[in-house]
């Protein structure tokens, strides 16, 4: 399965001083945002090509002068063609 | 929402914010749950630690599709460590057992021969030819058994039967003898009862935690969140974390503290002698529920003894033995553990002690103290829980909300299993001994069996069992759930020796071709963890349940099934003596499946009581539902005695239950009065483990390690784990992601004491000590930093085995191994 695509949140616990740098991290690593945050705590989102690259990404921001731990909250692999497929709208 | 790329990156989100508790980001906002897709959902424990995260578990087609973290599980409340996120994987490894392999030459079992797949029946026929020939030989003595924190409860508490009443034999130990022991005998010595007072509740209401040699940021990563966000959201919280080298945890270290090897025990004593001096003792709570007790000293290290070591200690033979005191007199016994003492021998700067005394002391400060194998695994383990509980009592902090010594625990049923149900060499359920007449008489009374069947004279335990192996005195051996010729310190000396020693017969029950498999005579497939029904019991004494979800593969079967269906080809004739089967003509020529198991109490719940919609291999097989009986006729050695478990179908209901359960309702803080419903109306607190309702402190002194670095072995050799690898590594070796993150072991060590031994970065090393040697690479960087002198090993590496090199010396009176102190030199290969 060449063509999977991994979809993972985590949340990550972090000294309010490590927010610069975690953001810069996030824009830098191929497939990551921060999609929310909180008094020490935010939530990444990072989509990628398997789990060696999710586990990677994990161990990079744990690398991060400050930040204390980052936990694995959500997972999802599944092909590209059926990521791309449009839902039919909710009634 | 337009695709459903979109759709799953908002489940995303929204599943991390509900966890975190964080309010929904507006593009998460649309997010419905994710459908179930054909997917069956059920809850579970955690396979791997001590503290019992809740897991849900997905089944496809007999097969394990996915889990994660239960938000409905107040452990974790949705969160998972990366191992709990491999779960499902570790039990689809390539080399998974499917059939029993017996060492045969040309068709015969034979000691030398090689492994070959054989029948059930086969396989029994031999192992049980073996057993009987040992009886005959030796009796019951003969046989022994190595169980473990992993066994579910209800096969802790089958073994326990078969071993001490089926064949008489108090041989049985626990792997958890490796991990918990000095845990036990601290709060048996203390409080006269075993397991926390307190629990993980406490996370959330102290002001300071101090974590005493845990790296709880890699081996108990969801507590380790939990204590994170109580000192990120409370600034007023303080982390102190001592260790022998730096960890991760440090990294949230307000007080990071580096102490010299075996050290902490002055410091312990520094802390109670500045509790003291600074006029903070609690008096009102000493004087109303505390007493003093002086240990004996000089109680040697556990080892053989004709060790010269345990020839000169005074005290070798009575290592726990008492006298004692009083206050005034425990004060003079600390009094000489000053600060400036304190600094001098644990290289400590005196400002971070004094600090660290000040979080005890200070009365307006909640603490919750925390440690596993920093404290356990040390050849004075069990002083240093007695020493941790004495700083906690002098100033009453004990049994309230964020008051609380909390030994954590490293198997997912140590607690359960290993100590509740009883599984060790000296104990009954329900912390009673073999030793005591009116336990013995208690437990043959519930198992419905003659007086006299259970054995007076404590067992072998786990250290021991590989010395009686090597000494032809246990003969027939049967381990189940561990890996202990890995776990084991000293395997070139003691474990493999007695494993191929030509007069033992050795049977290893696992999932996989472990070590320890290996070095057996047969090897029985196991099925692991929701492949049968099972309950397992977490560090703060939280009782959970789960049921069979999937088949096991091929011939796989439970170590409960494999139990009992052993207990069959054995009749009371072979095992208990004739005068006995005299006196009691009822049992003469029954089997012990008969008598144990087809007992009117374990067999007396129909199959139909199995919950709709779920397998039971066992009670398919046996035809009643043999987990349930189990779990009731264990539960009858602890009810009205403040161990009190609840109906066994609540537990499939709840996310657990933390024990005593009493009329529905679970106990959070136990000797507290308004809490613990055990507590006496007026007494406030009463430690009722204790006759007197007092908890012991106990005077106990600073002795050195078993061995040091001298000019020769000039290292010290601290051993232990990783993050992404439990244990011996024998699941998680086995799912791939796990593996790459980190494939082999390492020696971490200092950059400067590798450059002047001409090493650098990644050279191939040999690792020496007296004992033997292993082979590994070299680490200077990553995630621990050593200190000049000492370097860390982690064990989980089956190709680098670096129990070769440690020592085989344990606390005396605990008899747990320490595996964080020995002398080792260090040379390019």
């Amino acid at each position: 399965m060449d063509d999977e695509v991994h979809i993972a949140s985590f949340i990550v616990r972090l000294r309010p001083d490590a927010e610069p740098a975690l953001e810069s991290f996030a824009h830098a690593w191929p497939g990551l945002e921060i999609s929310a945050r909180a008094d020490g705590r935010c939530i990444l989102l990072h989509e990628c090509a398997g789990t060696r690259e999710l586990l990677d990404c994990m161990d990079a921001a744990l690398a991060i002068n400050g930040v204390i731990s980052v936990n694995l909250v959500y997972h999802h692999s599944a092909c590209r063609d059926a990521l791309e497929e449009t839902l039919a709208p909710l009634d | 929402m337009k695709t459903r790329r979109d759709f799953i990156r908002a489940s995303a989100v929204a599943a991390a914010a509900s966890v975190a508790g964080m309010p929904l980001p507006p593009q998460a906002e649309a997010a419905a749950e994710p459908a179930s897709g054909g997917l069956k959902w059920s809850k579970a424990p955690c396979r791997f630690c001590g503290t019992g995260c809740g897991v849900q578990v997905a089944v496809q087609e007999n097969r394990i599709v996915a889990t994660q973290g239960d938000p409905e599980a107040e452990v974790n409340r949705g969160l998972n460590c990366v191992k709990g996120y491999f779960l499902s994987k570790i039990m689809y490894g390539a080399d998974r057992l499917t059939t029993p392999l017996l060492r045969k030459k040309a068709g015969q079992y034979a000691k030398d021969g090689d492994f070959v797949p054989v029948s059930w029946d086969e396989a029994f026929d031999v192992m049980a030819a073996q057993f009987k020939r040992v009886l005959k030989e030796k009796g019951g003595t003969g046989i022994g058994m190595a169980g473990s924190g992993q066994w579910t409860v209800w096969e802790g508490y089958a073994a326990l039967k078969l071993m001490k009443a089926g064949f008489r034999s108090n041989h049985i130990d626990p792997n958890a003898r490796h991990c918990m022991a000095s845990a036990v005998q601290g709060f048996m010595r203390t409080f006269g009862m075993d397991e926390p007072m307190g629990c993980y509740d406490d996370f959330e209401a102290a002001d300071a935690f101090v974590l005493w040699g845990s790296n709880m940021a890699e081996m108990h990563p969801i507590l380790f969140t939990r204590l994170t966000d109580r000192r990120l959201s409370n600034p007023h919280v303080k982390v102190a974390v001592l260790s022998t080298f730096e960890h991760r945890s440090f990294d949230l270290a307000d007080l990071p503290i580096i102490f010299k090897p075996q050290t902490d025990l002055v410091i312990l004593n520094y802390i109670a002698n500045h509790i003291i001096k600074s006029g903070r003792v609690d008096k009102d709570f000493v004087g109303k529920h505390v007493s003093f007790k002086r240990g004996n000293d000089d109680i040697g290290y556990g080892l053989r003894p004709d060790n010269p070591l345990e020839q000169k200690a005074k005290n070798a033979k009575d290592p726990g033995g008492s006298t004692p005191i009083d206050f005034e007199q425990f004060a003079a016994f600390v009094a000489p553990y000053t600060l400036e003492y304190a600094a001098e021998m644990s290289g400590v700067e005196k400002g971070w002690l004094e600090q660290l005394a000040e979080i005890y002391a200070d009365p307006k400060v909640k603490v919750m103290s925390l440690w596993t194998m920093g404290f356990n695994q040390h050849t004075r383990g069990t002083w240093a829980n007695n020493m941790v509980y004495n700083i906690h009592l002098l100033t009453g902090k004990i049994a309230t909300p964020g008051n609380s010594p909390f030994s954590l625990t490293g198997q997912p049923s140590a607690c359960g299993t290993a100590r509740e149900v009883g599984t060790f060499s000296h104990r009954l359920p329900a912390d009673m001994l073999v030793a005591n007449p009116e336990h013995r008489q208690h437990a043959e009374e519930i198992w419905k069996v003659p007086h006299g069947v259970i054995v007076e004279q404590p067992g072998y335990h786990i250290v021991q069992h590989n010395r009686m192996l090597k000494d032809g005195k246990l003969n027939a051996y049967w381990v189940m759930v561990n890996n202990n010729m890995q776990a084991a310190a000293n395997l070139n000396e003691e474990g493999y020796p007695g494993y191929r020693n030509p007069e033992n017969f050795i049977v290893v029950s696992d999932a996989y071709p472990t070590v320890t498999g290996q070095a057996a005579d047969l090897i029985l497939p196991a099925a692991m963890w929701v492949e049968k029904e099972g309950a397992y019991g977490n560090a703060e004494r939280r009782t959970q349940f789960w049921h069979q979800l999937v088949k096991a593969p091929g011939e796989a079967r439970s170590d409960l099934w494999q139990l009992m269906e052993f207990s069959k080809r054995f009749t009371t004739d072979e095992c208990w003596p004739a005068e006995m089967l005299a006196a009691n003509p009822a049992f003469k020529g029954k089997t012990l499946f008969d008598v144990l198991f087809r007992n009117g109490k374990v067999d007396r719940f129909p199959r139909s009581e199995v919950e709709a919609g779920y397998d039971n291999a066992e009670t398919s097989a046996f035809g009643f539902y043999a987990q349930k009986g189990l779990f009731e006729e264990y539960a009858e050695f602890g009810r009205g005695h403040g161990h009190d478990l609840a109906p066994f179908d609540a537990y499939h209901e709840a996310r657990g239950l933390r024990w005593p359960v009493v009329d529905g309702h679970e106990t959070r803080w136990r000797y507290k009065e308004g809490s613990d419903p055990y507590v006496k109306a007026g007494s406030d607190y009463e430690f009722y483990g204790n006759k007197d309702g007092r908890a012991v402190i106990w005077a106990l002194p600073y002795e050195p390690p078993a061995e040091s670095p001298d000019a020769e072995y000039d290292m010290w050799l601290i051993t232990g784990r990783v993050l992404e690898h439990w244990h011996s590594g024998s699941m998680t070796m086995r799912v791939p992601e796990l593996y790459k993150a980190f494939p082999g072991a390492v020696v971490f060590m200092n950059p400067d004491d590798a450059k002047a031994r001409g090493l650098k970065r990644g050279d191939e090393v040999k690792v020496i000590s007296r004992r033997g040697e292993m082979r590994s690479r070299v680490e200077t960087r990553g995630r621990n930093r050593m200190p000049s002198g000492r370097i860390f090993v982690p064990w989980f590496d089956a190709a680098q085995l670096i129990n070769k090199t440690t020592l085989d010396a344990t606390c005396p009176i605990s008899k747990q191994t320490d595996f964080k102190k020995c002398a080792v030199k260090v040379v390019m290969a």
